[in-house]
């Protein structure tokens, strides 16, 4: 294997008194599946937020490919979430007005995919998630294994490098969060993108190939320490 | 789970007489069934007999003589050794790992060290299981996350053990 | 009942801990329901403004049945004619110690003195007005206090006068005293009809916005009802606790209401509504609608927030709501919008500019039917547009899908919009094109300009003065008298305007004039020929005169070339009187002089009416037609179109309120959804877009719906008035600009929201 796609070294962010990160190193490699494990409030959803480029350290440093996420502006960060990374998070982030379809086909059509296009692919992505039947119909009206495996298409519809999935199972029951799980991370093998799971449960974090501890905003990864 | 190695463990912070041990283990980790005085002997002096403690004089007094034992160097790197072994994953190993947290605590070493050992060693198995149980049939499944929901029970402990260290640390300290 | 109320005001305002939804809820809730009040307050002012006004001019009424004891008071009205209007003076003068003076003075002013109103004092400073400033003469002492007004811009001049001058005129009255019982009128009624249509085509989007605003930050509030519901609360109860929320925004709207309308009450005496100024003090809402305003309108935004609930039901573990919302009933409005189009078309058939009043009534009703109607089709054409609408880019889809989803609120809130948009259409068209037919008389100006004609008792005294005048070319005179032609059955009567050819040229265009020519302007009545007699009138009947023949040789000068005094009358020199039977125009005939000048006219014409003054009422001179009255008409119609313009800008700011809260609470709701599509990198700009989008569409669909139904109901009023039609342009243009601009600001103050929503805070779902 070559070295690591996305790095953090020693991230430290501040919201008001809180102190979410202090001194968090984490590296991902192309491919694999990385488990960030750690009790509630110990900073490793706000360690999510800094390796994809939605928040910014107060100090340290990420590279993503060689290159510093942290000097990059806004829009730059927001045009590299868009087309090298995927994101699955516990509920509510389908477009509740778009239709299952249009839902995974709008990463592709904010790229500038043509909209039948991009609908197709959508479509296959909703039939290898097992639920090509869902397509038309709304978000609200499905249920919540069901709208987690739109939202597990819409977030690899693009061919991304990197997905980020916060507590992708988290408002689920074992059953379906075990099928979400194995959905996600077969087809994350298969595309060769590298998985983020930031989780608490242990059954959910198996099907990392590694994980991180986060506790009390500090995180060591030895393969950064090797 | 080890006597031998928890009284070894308890020796680390300063010499103590064997009636002391045997007080200390049963204010720790008795729970209901407190260590025979032959036990206490016996396994004193098998640690003698392989060097990891020795006699550190006697004491006089009014009762009978008492013997005071002291931990060596090679019984410090024994503690050390079975605390940063993950224990081997499997069901009903909370009393090996309370002992080895309080130990751990008792001693000033880094429970929370312990914990994430455990932790990676569990994962590893669940990790087996969970590959296995991806390929198998349905029974493989079923027997699978059997293990697999034990596990989890496990590494649950764990988490609220760590989650807990401080007001441990209170109670096991004094 | 009353705990469940208290409980829900607890909840409302309970001890500082209000999220900014509902603190934003009910700020907007007393926003609305205050300006409803602040409208409604001076709307059931309306009664006591016309009493009071009633009782005035009854109180002014005077009382000719001679009192023993009373010194009669001489007064004599005096008709100031100044370009298209009349000023009102009234020439007083005591005749003894004991004389009744009029309401509004405290005493009576002395010859060479004058009391005006403020209204007359303001008319004095137009240019119109200095002509009449310039006839009174004298001094102004002071003004005339309200009892003496009928509106608070009443023209009213008491003018001083010797009461030996007014004791011998025929025309004088003697007053013993003044009053009488006050009686309600029709002005009252159509007055109070007036402002209520106003008020309710302002009142409907308020309502609208407190509705909206009502249900805003629903879904917060329903967990917290569900929560209640957890403790035992029944759903009864649960939806009394939901009204007294809604009604502390209401009482605070209330207050909010009062305030305004005591706060703005004295500044409405500065207003000009419909060319007619209101005493501030007047304004005293009659009880019994200030009793109805109290307890219907909190009544209305709590109504409101119950309707609101309606598909709801709280239970215990969360809020349940009835999947599809009914389905529209479509057969009423088109029922409406079809009576009233049929209501239009029939007029068409009746021929143009004859119909009669059953036209009229058909088309008031036809259009009122159209505008409700078109209001209540606008959700769904809103739905069915946008249902009809795919693809796009992906902001212009969350748009589409997001109205396909529920277009309903968006759609309540601009068909009142469209109601008032299409109902100024139609008076702004109507106003313009009756300013466009003003009749076209008065048009023709001689080659030199005539500044003034005087008639009138003194008429002789007046020819010196004018001619002493330095900016007075010359005077020119002119006798008007009635000819009877025909035989005695089939008569007809012919004016008769005789005049020099100078005094001619004042009144048509004569061309080459000699003396003994005879001119036909228009179509007369008398052809060359024909014999007749001068005729003059007496209280006995008409007395005729001697006989002329009109002369063979007539030239005829088209209407368009002439003045309106001479329009359908013969030009006579006086040779031609001669020259045929010697006739000579009988004492009787009316005289008038009227003045030319090189220099300004209307600079000329206050000089003359100065130079007039010490004749008073007994010499009439007043300008030619056009001189100083077209600026009035326009005056008119701008105010009429600014008031137009303000009640549509309002009624689409409301709209834009309403727009608003919409977005804030959508934006609110999908805080999610939103903060992950940020996460994925999606821009803020596609979000804001989609936001615009949805805003843009219900608005455009409201304004092109608003100016077809405007145009629709006004081509047949036009073609009942035989008027020509002429779309004012400006006003649907800014109309359409502020709805633009309207629509960029929802989404503009949305903005700062939709930036917060899609910070981290968003995806923080613990």
């Amino acid at each position: 294997m070559t070295g690591p796609l996305l790095v953090g070294r020693d991230l430290h962010k501040t919201f008001g008194a809180t102190q979410a990160l202090r001194g968090a190193d984490v590296s991902v490699r192309a491919g694999e599946v990385l488990a960030v494990m750690g009790p509630s409030g110990s900073g490793k959803s706000t360690l999510l937020h800094c390796l994809a480029g939605i928040v910014t350290p107060d100090s340290g440093s990420i590279e993503y490919q060689g290159r510093d996420l942290v000097a990059m502006s806004d829009a730059e960060r927001s045009a590299l979430r868009r087309t090298d990374f995927g994101f699955v998070f516990q509920f509510g982030q389908l477009v509740p007005e778009l239709t299952c379809l249009e839902n995974v086909a709008l990463p592709l059509r904010l790229g500038g995919v043509k909209r039948k296009v991009a609908e197709a692919k959508a479509r296959q992505w909703l039939e290898r998630v097992e639920v090509g039947e869902l397509g038309a119909r709304r978000p609200g009206d499905v249920s919540g294994g069901q709208g987690q495996r739109v939202a597990v298409a819409r977030a690899l519809v693009g061919d991304p490098q990197v997905v980020f999935a916060d507590e992708p199972t988290g408002a689920l029951d074992s059953l379906n969060g075990e099928t979400v799980m194995q959905l996600l991370t077969e087809a994350a093998r298969s595309a060769n993108a590298a998985v983020v799971l930031v989780t608490h449960e242990a059954r959910v974090a198996a099907h990392s190939d590694r994980e991180i501890v986060v506790r009390d905003g500090t995180a060591t990864d030895r393969e950064l320490v090797s | 789970m080890s006597v031998s190695r928890t009284l070894l463990a308890l020796l680390e912070p300063g010499p103590r007489h064997g009636y002391d041990l045997k007080r200390a283990y049963d204010e720790q980790f008795a729970q209901g069934r407190q260590l025979a005085y032959g036990q206490v002997y016996s396994t004193l002096s098998r640690l003698l007999r392989n060097g990891l403690v020795e006699e550190a004089g006697v004491e006089h007094g009014a009762g009978p003589d008492r013997k005071r034992y002291t931990i060596t160097d090679a019984g410090v790197t024994d503690v050390e050794t079975w605390l940063g072994t993950a224990e081997n994953p499997e069901p009903y190993l909370q009393n090996t790992l309370y002992t080895k947290v309080v130990l751990a605590l008792l001693s000033g070493r880094s429970a929370t060290e312990v914990l994430d050992t455990q932790r990676s060693a569990h994962l590893k198995v669940m990790r087996e299981l969970t590959r296995r149980k991806t390929g198998g049939d349905l029974a493989d499944q079923l027997i699978c996350d059997h293990a697999l929901f034990h596990l989890e029970a496990d590494l649950r402990w764990l988490e609220l053990t760590a989650a807990r260290l401080d007001a441990l640390a209170e109670v096991v300290r004094p | 009942m009353i705990r469940d109320l208290l409980l829900g005001l607890r909840l409302a305002v309970g001890g500082g801990r209000m999220s900014g939804q509902a603190l934003l809820r009910l700020c907007m809730t007393t926003l609305g329901v205050g300006l409803a009040v602040a409208i409604l307050l001076p709307a059931a002012s309306a009664t006591t403004i016309a009493n009071e006004q009633s009782a005035r001019s009854a109180g002014q009424t005077p009382l000719t049945e001679p009192v023993s004891g009373v010194d009669p008071l001489y007064q004599l009205d005096w008709f100031i004619e100044t370009g298209d209007r009349y000023l009102q003076a009234v020439v007083v003068a005591p005749s003894g110690p004991d004389t009744p003076i009029p309401p509004g003075l405290d005493r009576i002013p002395s010859p060479g003195e004058v009391v005006a109103s403020p209204g007359a004092l303001d008319f004095f400073d137009t240019p119109e007005g200095s002509t009449a400033r310039a006839r009174i003469g004298g001094e102004v002492v002071g003004e005339v206090t309200k009892p003496g007004l009928g509106m608070a811009n009443d023209q009213v001049v008491f003018v001083g006068a010797e009461p030996e001058r007014l004791a011998g005129e025929e025309r004088v009255q003697e007053v013993y005293s003044f009053g009488v019982p006050p009686s309600g009128g029709l002005r009252d009624v159509t007055m109070v009809a007036l402002v209520s249509t106003v008020a309710v085509i302002l009142l409907l989007p308020l309502l609208i916005f407190v509705t909206s605003a009502s249900r805003m930050g629903a879904a917060q509030r329903e967990r917290r009802l569900a929560a209640l519901r957890l403790l035992g609360v029944s759903a009864r109860q649960v939806r009394r606790i939901a009204a007294a929320e809604s009604l502390v925004g209401a009482l605070a709207g209330l207050a909010l209401g009062g305030g305004l309308f005591v706060a703005l009450r004295p500044l409405i005496a500065d207003l000009d509504l419909f060319g007619v100024r209101f005493f501030a003090e007047d304004f005293v809402p009659a009880w019994p609608l200030v009793a109805l305003i109290v307890l219907v309108v909190p009544g209305l935004a709590v109504g409101a927030a119950i309707f609101g609930l309606r598909r709801t039901i709280v239970e215990p573990l969360g809020v349940v709501r009835h999947g599809k919302p009914t389905r529209r009933r479509m057969w009423w409005r088109w029922a409406i919008t079809g009576v009233g189009a049929l209501l239009l078309g029939s007029t068409l058939f009746t021929e143009e500019r004859s119909g009669g009043p059953e036209v009229g009534v058909a088309l008031a009703a036809g259009s009122a039917l159209l505008l409700i109607g078109v209001a209540a089709l606008l959700p769904w054409a809103v739905e069915k547009t946008v249902a009809r609408l795919r693809g796009g880019s992906p902001s212009w889809q969350f748009a589409v899908r997001r109205l396909q989803l529920e277009s309903g609120t968006a759609s309540r809130v601009v068909s009142g919009l469209v109601v008032v948009l299409a109902g100024s259409i139609l008076i702004q068209t109507l106003v313009g094109a009756i300013g466009l037919t003003e009749p076209p008389g008065g048009t023709w100006r001689s080659q030199t300009p005539v500044v003034a004609e005087v008639s009138g008792e003194r008429a002789d005294e007046a020819l010196p003065l004018l001619e002493a005048e330095p900016d007075v070319a010359a005077v020119h005179e002119i006798t008007m008298s009635p000819l009877n032609v025909g035989a005695y059955q089939s008569s007809a009567t012919v004016g008769l305007v005789t005049g020099d050819c100078a005094a001619l040229a004042t009144q048509a265009e004569v061309g080459d004039c000699a003396d003994g020519d005879v001119f036909a302007v228009g179509t007369s009545a008398a052809t060359g020929g024909d014999t007749g007699r001068f005729v003059s009138y007496s209280d006995s009947g008409p007395v005729f005169g001697p006989e002329w023949t009109v002369p063979d040789e007539l030239r005829h000068i088209p209407a368009e070339s002439a003045s309106s005094l001479a329009s359908s009358t013969l030009l006579v020199t006086p040779g031609a009187l001669e020259t045929l039977g010697g006739a000579t125009p009988p004492e009787a005939s009316e005289r008038a002089y009227f003045a030319t000048t090189t220099g300004d006219p209307k600079a000329a014409f206050v000089s003359a009416a100065t130079a007039l003054s010490p004749l008073g009422w007994e010499a009439d001179i007043r300008p030619p037609m056009g001189l100083f009255d077209s600026v009035r008409i326009d005056e008119s119609t701008a105010a009429m179109r600014g008031i137009m313009l303000t009640a549509s800008l309002f009624v689409l700011a409301v709209a834009a309120l309403s727009l608003l809260l919409l977005s804030v609470e959508q934006t609110t709701e999908r805080r999610r959804p939103l903060a992950a599509l940020s996460a994925a990198g999606v821009p803020l700009p596609v979000l804001a877009r989609a936001s615009l989008w949805q805003n843009a569409i219900p608005v455009t669909v409201g304004v092109v719906l608003a100016v077809a139904a405007g145009i629709g109901i006004t081509l047949p009023t036009l073609r009942y008035g035989g008027l020509e039609f002429s779309v004012d342009a400006g006003l649907i243009g800014v109309v359409c600009g502020a709805a633009v601009l309207a629509v960029l600001a929802a989404t503009a103050v949305t903005l700062p929201l939709l930036r917060q929503v899609t910070r981290l805070d968003g995806l923080r779902a613990e």
